[in-house]
């Protein structure tokens, strides 16, 4: 017997990295994987009227972390307080489909922050109805 | 048993518990029922405009592109202008166009791929053919699955009446790609005159929305069209001239 035992080692170990190998993303590990950190930083600006919205479109190539920050609100060239709808979603028809939403005055932290599989979203920002004028808004994206 | 057979059937064993990979569908390839989804994208384009649609397919499919109608505001006259109609993903504030053809409107599928799950887009844009702001219509038809349903193609009757300043409509499917004809078989007084429309069903509201139109035509009246497999429509409007209701007949020679 003794001397059948390194043949069915190799084979183990064989059938180890075959099962490796064949398994490839759909490892049966329990462990959630790491989501990655943010690495990159969109921004853009945009003017929405009183009542309006805009939206910004994203890729993120692998499960992470994005991080939305409302970096700036100007009337006529000056800063605001006015609160707007910030929101996160996916682009659906014409628009974007925000899955979260939040109540946000400009500022340097990140008012959303959420992680995410891979894949294509959107950030919205909206008039909550209180805008007196048009408005330009700041936003910048940070995502994997 | 031999050793030989033993490390033989260890290796059966092994390749078939390693490589039993949970993605693998519970049916044979080749065997997955059809779904199909449409989406109608509905805008009005300035000229030199464009606009963009998205939309997210959730397993690897197929999508067909059809700009079904472009027409005049106003008048609602279908507009015979080329524009581009392009499929891509959203990037920033448009659509990334990855490919795209221009196009006049139809009902066949004028820019189709196959496309792994995920979210996409659909631009239509004006390389400056357009006089003025035109409204447009373009259906997204999506399908996951390999095994369309089997093609049922035949003749319906649409008998009905039109009253004056009414119309009336009827929606269908074409089930497999092919030549749709409508014809009007007879009124009840040969001598009036009808519109008849065909077009997209606007969805669960009823109706029609329709993009090709027969205007102030008698019985004989026909017209053929080759269509994707998709859900249409017809109606039957009063053109402005009847005074009282109308028996019609038409026929609908669908694929």
């Amino acid at each position: 017997m003794r001397r059948h035992v390194p043949g069915i080692r190799a084979l183990l170990v064989a059938c180890l990295v075959t099962a490796a190998a064949c398994n490839g993303k759909s490892s049966s590990s329990s462990t959630a994987p790491t989501p990655a950190p943010a690495t990159q930083t969109e921004s853009f600006t945009a003017t929405i009227a009183a009542g309006g919205s805009t939206f910004y479109s994203f890729t993120v190539p692998v499960n992470g972390i994005i991080s939305i920050t409302l970096t700036s609100v100007q009337q006529g060239g000056a800063d605001v307080g006015d609160a707007l709808a910030l929101g996160v979603g996916v682009p659906q028809g014409t628009g974007c489909n925000p899955s979260v939403q939040v109540s946000a005055t400009a500022g340097v932290s990140p008012q959303i922050s959420s992680t995410v599989a891979a894949g294509i979203y959107c950030v919205q920002v909206a008039d909550p109805g209180t805008l007196p004028a048009p408005t330009t808004v700041g936003v910048s994206i940070a995502h994997p | 048993m031999t050793k030989s057979r033993l490390v033989t059937l260890s290796l059966l064993i092994c390749a078939a518990s390693a490589c039993n990979d949970n993605t693998t569908p519970t049916t044979p390839s080749g065997s997955q029922t059809e779904f199909t989804r449409t989406e109608i994208y509905l805008g009005t384009l300035a000229p030199a405009g464009s606009g963009f649609y998205s939309f997210t397919l959730g397993t690897d499919g197929r999508v067909e592109l059809t700009l079904n109608s472009l027409t005049d505001p106003s008048s609602g006259d279908l507009l015979d202008r080329t524009l581009t109609l392009g499929l891509g993903r959203p990037a920033a504030m448009d659509c990334a166009v990855t490919s795209s053809s221009d196009v006049t409107p139809g009902f066949g599928a004028q820019v189709s791929s196959s496309i792994q799950a995920g979210t996409y887009c659909v631009r239509i844009s004006d390389a400056g053919g357009l006089p003025a702001s035109a409204d447009f219509a373009v259906r997204i038809t999506l399908r996951t699955g390999n095994v369309p349903p089997t093609p049922t193609p035949g003749t319906i009757t649409f008998a009905s009446q039109v009253i004056p300043q009414g119309f009336t409509s009827r929606a269908f499917d074409a089930t497999q790609n092919g030549t749709l004809t409508v014809r009007l078989d007879a009124l009840t007084d040969p001598a009036a005159r009808v519109d008849i429309g065909i077009g997209i069903p606007p969805g669960s509201g009823g109706g029609c929305a329709a993009t090709r139109f027969l205007r102030g035509v008698g019985p004989g009246a026909s017209v053929s069209l080759d269509v994707i497999r998709a859900s249409y429509c017809v109606t039957v409007r009063d053109p402005g001239s009847l005074t009282a209701p109308l028996g019609f007949t038409v026929l609908i020679d669908h694929p």
